[in-house]
């Protein structure tokens, strides 16, 4: 008699683990796999992946406006350079840069 | 004005390019301000200048003297977002900049840095390489070119070295696209291949000379150009002048190239006055301009040609520009064809 309510609970079990209801979520992934995901995602957003001198690697983009005239950082999606008043380039901006803030206002700044 | 993608930079540019080698010597400030604002108005949005630059003669003293009269010309006229701008590095061996020294990635970087001052703007659309270390078969060098003292190995680790640099100056927003000149088939090759296997900055462009009287670039490059979508630009697009006829006879107008280099830096040969004359009859016989069937024909090439028009005047920019646009009938090309195999290369 006490023999059926344990091959339940067993079957309920394995059940459980068929059904996945219970699993822990994936870890993330680390190390090389996690690496080889930026990268991937980077080059599915067009982007280029890229050493950085004893930094590693980055996603580097060409955003659309870049090299259009520009006033003001808000007028461009990754800011406005000052001297030649257009869009950036590149994003990531590295380095020490002089931009123009939201407001026309020369800025510096530092990305390492 | 029709506009084209420069290589795979992303850069759209006009179909001719704005040369400016005279600004600073046979140009004076105002005069190539108002070249700048005539090729603006006439849809041209590409520049291309050099840090050596002015030329005929290039002095130590004058280094640099056309990016400072572009650079005013960009401060003054807030026009920096409407241009694509080129300039260059100076090859090694050119004894009025840095004394000749070897150029490595520090020099490239710091030329660079300077350029940008000198521009008054803080981005290099396409900055670009004047010559190879190595050496090269360009500029009359053709005519007894020898590789055999060029070393395959410091090659590869002179360009992976630039590439590096011109990697740091791209990161940095400092430089946009990078392009090669007075380079070869094998260089441009070796150079896309080792930025493939690198991740690191492509070649765009190849400025080359290529004329209907310096044709090198025909065969070896054109392929390399359409197979690799690098664009030509080609420079001195009238034979230095040769073809505009001016030269005829011997003549040497007052404040001409002829008058500062009298060779035209090994243009003017025993062949050359009937090459141009053979190409006159041409445009002659079809009721067209000699300058802008030259042009037209470099427009026409099988392969993507961006040809660099410099003047000394304003009134003759204004003449070549007429230029853009034109399309030639296949018996023009076809009689140019003729005229090339009978005056093969006069220089």
């Amino acid at each position: 008699m006490r023999r059926l309510p344990l091959c339940l609970l067993i079957l309920t079990a394995l059940a459980g683990c068929g059904m996945g209801k219970n699993a822990p979520p994936p870890l993330p992934p680390v190390g090389a796999a996690s690496v080889a995901l930026s990268k991937a995602a980077c080059d599915r957003g067009g982007g280029q992946w890229a050493g950085t001198a004893g930094k590693g690697m980055l996603c580097f983009r060409t955003p659309a406006d870049a090299g259009k005239s520009c006033d003001r950082g808000n007028q461009c999606s990754a800011g406005c350079l000052a001297k030649s008043h257009t869009c950036a380039p590149i994003t990531p901006l590295l380095g020490c840069q002089q931009l123009l803030d939201d407001y026309g206002q020369t800025v510096t700044q530092c990305v390492s | 004005m029709k506009m084209l993608s420069l290589g795979q930079s992303g850069l759209t540019v006009s179909e001719y390019c704005l040369g400016t080698m005279t600004f600073g010597n046979q140009t004076g400030p105002a005069d190539a301000h108002a070249q700048i604002d005539a090729a603006l108005a006439a849809g041209v949005n590409f520049i291309d200048t050099a840090e050596m630059y002015p030329t005929q003669p290039v002095r130590a003293e004058t280094v640099g003297r056309t990016e400072e009269i572009i650079g005013d010309w960009l401060a003054t006229s807030g026009r920096r977002g409407e241009v694509v701008l080129a300039t260059k590095l100076t090859g090694t061996g050119q004894k009025m900049v840095r004394d000749g020294a070897p150029v490595n990635g520090a020099t490239l970087v710091a030329a660079a840095e300077a350029s940008l001052r000198r521009l008054k703007t803080d981005v290099i659309d396409l900055y670009q390489i004047h010559w190879p270390s190595r050496g090269s078969y360009h500029f009359r060098q053709n005519w007894g070119f020898s590789p055999a003292r060029q070393d395959r190995a410091a090659t590869v680790a002179h360009m992976t070295e630039m590439l590096e640099a011109l990697q740091g100056l791209v990161q940095a927003g400092k430089v946009r696209a990078f392009g090669l000149s007075n380079e070869s088939a094998w260089g441009t090759a070796l150079w896309l291949r080792l930025a493939e296997e690198h991740a690191l900055p492509r070649v765009v462009s190849v400025q080359n000379e290529y004329s209907l009287l310096c044709r090198l670039a025909d065969t070896d490059m054109a392929e390399l150009c359409h197979n690799e979508d690098v664009t030509l630009l080609a420079f001195s697009p009238l034979g230095a002048g040769l073809l505009t006829g001016k030269y005829a006879g011997g003549a040497v107008p007052d404040g001409s190239r002829k008058a500062a280099t009298p060779d035209l830096g090994g243009r003017v040969s025993p062949r050359v006055d009937a090459a141009v004359a053979a190409y006159h009859a041409v445009a002659r016989r079809h009721g067209l301009d000699p300058v802008r069937m030259a042009l037209a024909w470099t427009r026409a090439r099988p392969f993507p040609v961006i040809p660099i028009l410099g003047a000394t005047t304003r009134a003759q920019l204004d003449h070549a520009l007429g230029a853009a646009g034109m399309i030639l009938p296949p018996e023009v090309m076809a009689e140019l064809d003729a005229t090339h195999r009978a005056h093969p290369m006069p220089y």
